[in-house]
């Protein structure tokens, strides 16, 4: 059960606010007081799920949970699901589109890098399911 | 002529422009400095501040005007955000051609101190308001981003690599 949750909701294409709910949940973290690299690890990897949502997704939301021992990120969308999960968790691997590179994103970098910051990630998704990531933290790792 | 106070009249303007405690921050930065002159491979750097990126950079300021004392621990340079997530980005100086809001937001969400918009680039207004939220320098140089990055190296700062390769 969770001490603390906080739901942000993501706009699929909205690239003007994109971003504002990862931004949310650092202020929240830094509020609370928690070390300096565990809140830059669950920065980044809130930052590259909206932004994944946002750019492939569909409408969708990030859930922050905060629990005795770990903190959890749930990022779930309505959009068209990933195809291939392995191919898309290699490095450089991306289906963005020129507009998402204008915005600087695209490079294939956003599931790897979530699960290189992430103590875990688990991924759920296929082709017109949507996606639900869950990625956690442990909270004794600083 | 001579006067009393042995300064001339430029050197007492000069004088009297230096911000309050100057002196003590550059002594503490020189202190800060002697940290990295490390033995082995381990690259030696220098801590700048804000204040000295606008200066060397003839640039604009839109943030953070009331931190220009900051230090800034190293520099990056890219127009790709998805590489500024990666790595430690704490602290440094981001230059970068990138015009938009999410050049903003990333460079919060990689807790770097400063970003230097390139080639005379001017930031939105939008821009201007998410960097003044965040407590985040934003300026803007004329420089193109080679000489812009040249230049703060020469004045010590280096990359975000603490050692060199072996």
């Amino acid at each position: 059960m969770a001490e603390v949750s906080k739901r942000f909701f993501i706009k699929a294409r909205d690239f003007v606010r994109a971003g504002e709910g990862a931004i949310q949940v650092q202020g929240l973290l830094k509020s609370i007081g928690y070390g300096a690299d565990l809140i830059r690890r669950i920065s980044i990897c809130a930052y590259e799920a909206e932004m994944n949502v946002v750019m492939h997704g569909g409408d969708g939301e990030l859930l922050l949970m905060i629990e005795p021992h770990r903190i959890v990120l749930e990022v779930n969308d309505h959009g068209p699901g990933i195809q291939d999960i392995e191919l898309a968790l290699q490095e450089g691997y991306s289906t963005a589109t020129p507009e998402h590179r204008e915005m600087g994103f695209g490079a294939g970098m956003g599931l790897p890098n979530i699960k290189k910051n992430a103590d875990s990630l688990d991924i759920q998704s296929g082709n017109g399911e949507g996606t639900c990531l869950t990625i956690g933290f442990r909270l004794d790792a600083g | 002529m001579l006067r009393a106070s042995g300064l001339s009249r430029a050197k007492r303007a000069k004088k009297r422009r230096r911000p309050p405690g100057s002196r003590v921050g550059k002594t503490l930065l020189a202190l800060f400095n002697l940290g990295f002159y490390e033995k082995g491979n381990a690259i030696e750097r220098k801590v700048i501040t804000v204040s000295d990126i606008r200066e060397v950079l003839h640039a604009e300021i839109f943030s953070g005007e009331d931190r220009v004392n900051a230090p800034v621990t190293a520099g990056t340079a890219s127009d790709l955000m998805s590489d500024m997530l990666t790595g430690q980005n704490s602290g440094v100086v981001l230059m970068t051609g990138l015009c938009n809001v999410q050049t903003i937001r990333t460079a919060v969400i990689a807790d770097v101190a400063a970003v230097v918009l390139v080639r005379a680039k001017r930031p939105t207004r939008e821009m201007i308001l998410q960097a003044r939220g965040h407590g985040l320098a934003l300026l803007s140089t004329p420089f193109t981003m080679f000489t812009a990055c040249g230049r703060l190296f020469s004045k010590g700062l280096r990359g975000v690599e603490l050692k060199a390769p072996d």
